[in-house]
């Protein structure tokens, strides 16, 4: 937890009715995290995506959250520790500690911050990548070593990554499997693509996966 | 006529309480309160010259913060050639309510006087309540002194509660829109002349104000009528940042 999630954790106590009223939950977020605007956003952000209402329903608290971070990274265009540190930070509002906690083990290990901007380089990659698709190292996604993440796990079957200099028939090609990470080296010009592989038709609950560069 | 004497002599000067209520909270940091700070200072010596010009009424000047908790800034009233502006930090949540309590306080007989000229409030407000307000401003508009108090707001940034703040002046247009330092100093300065139009026996010809006693505010129900053509317009204000 960090001090403005230290410091928001007395929302609902000092302003209980804040949750109800988005312009009243906002002026509460300024008064208190006045110096940090950016926050103040991916905090009104997901809360625009129904992050209040899902993380408080009946149904799986942590599977909401990685969802909403999804939802936050695909539909507002945050970068992933972005959208985690805010959908983390509602799960401290809500004294959801628990997945808090497990959310907080999921910050990428690279440089990359809340601002979305990466230390290492000031060239703009995509955020999320989709099964099936063809991207090219370079322009979509940095060169380099790389790990791969799927934003969900394969609950029957498995992935393959798949690496080629050409972007025709990638499908065909004999990839590397995986369950819910891999690490691949993937030179400047290269194309990438992920394919499922679920078994008997099971349906799988994400259709994205990350690209991190580690090296 | 210039020779016509009062009945009764010279006219005593009655108490014309002007109050500051500047919200203090944590979303007014930088440069809202800095403009604040920087408006109602330089608007000091305006108002000090306006009140020499009215020597019916003693211009008393004192100013409410308001964050978590409300107070304060000058233990007393103090006449305006007097009052030096303490510059306002701040922090902390909303807390409206409280300062309506506390306005409430201090507009009851007593500590006020039943002979005033009706006391001038100034809210200056960029949020949203977080405290219960609604029953403190209830009681603040039911005091004698509350009611025909003249009642001004100025909303600060687009995320002032004008509801509230309408709710408080008790008319749409006193509630005063600063979207930027500009047109915030405009408003600051116009609501400082409320004072001088609250003194000045506008509503009476000018040829009859020496014969004539000022009648009591405190004794009729006539609301006070405040000239609102010359409110600055936001439009006209140039737009710069914008809150």
């Amino acid at each position: 937890m960090d001090d403005i999630q230290k410091v928001l954790t007395t929302l609902v106590d000092r302003v209980p009715d804040s949750l109800n009223n988005r312009q009243k939950l906002r002026a509460v977020l300024m008064d208190l995290l006045p110096e940090n605007k950016l926050q103040v956003n991916l905090l009104m952000n997901a809360y625009d995506e129904g992050a209040v209402t899902r993380l408080r329903g009946d149904s799986d608290a942590a599977l909401h959250a990685l969802q909403l971070i999804q939802s936050l990274v695909n539909g507002y265009g945050l970068t992933h520790n972005a959208a985690l540190w805010s959908i983390s930070s509602w799960c401290y509002i809500l004294k959801l500690e628990n997945v808090a906690l497990a959310l907080d083990g999921l910050q990428l290990t690279n440089a990359e911050s809340i601002t979305g901007q990466d230390t290492n380089n000031t060239q703009k990659y995509r955020e999320s990548f989709d099964l099936k698709a063809t991207y090219r190292a370079g322009s979509d996604f940095p060169a380099g070593d790389l790990r791969i993440e799927l934003d969900g796990k394969m609950q029957k079957g498995e992935c393959t990554v798949s690496v080629s200099k050409s972007p025709k028939r990638l499908r065909d090609l004999e990839g590397t499997w995986f369950n819910s990470q891999v690490y691949v080296k993937v030179k400047e010009g290269d194309y990438l693509a992920v394919f499922p592989w679920n078994y008997f038709g099971w349906e799988m609950d994400f259709s994205t996966y990350r690209i991190i560069k580690v090296g | 006529m210039a020779n016509l004497k009062r009945p009764g002599g010279e006219l005593a000067s009655r108490p014309l309480h002007f109050i500051w209520v500047v919200d203090c909270s944590g979303s007014m940091y930088g440069e809202k309160i800095g403009t604040v700070n920087h408006a109602i200072q330089s608007t000091i010596p305006e108002m000090a010259d306006a009140a020499k010009d009215n020597p019916n009424a003693q211009l008393l000047v004192r100013t409410l913060k308001f964050s978590t908790g409300a107070s304060w800034v000058t233990a007393n009233p103090v006449p305006i050639e007097d009052f030096a502006w303490d510059d306002l930090d701040a922090g902390g949540v909303t807390d409206l309510g409280k300062a309506f309590e506390m306005l409430a306080a201090q507009l009851t007989i007593p500590p006020m006087t039943d002979r005033a000229l009706p006391p001038v409030l100034v809210l200056l407000s960029d949020g949203q309540p977080t405290d219960d307000y609604k029953k403190s401003l209830d009681k603040l508009l039911h005091l004698p002194w509350g009611k025909k108090a003249v009642r001004i707001a100025i909303s600060i940034g687009q995320d002032a509660d004008d509801d509230v703040l309408q709710q408080f002046t008790g008319n749409r247009e006193l509630v005063l829109q600063a979207n930027n330092p500009q047109a915030l100093v405009k408003m600051i300065k116009w609501a400082s002349t409320a004072a001088s139009m609250v003194s000045a026996p506008a509503s009476r010809p000018k040829d009859q104000e020496a014969i004539d006693l000022p009648k009591d505010p405190s004794a009729t129900n006539a609301p006070l009528v405040l000239d609102m053509n010359n409110i600055p317009d936001p439009a006209s204000i140039g737009a710069g940042d914008v809150w």
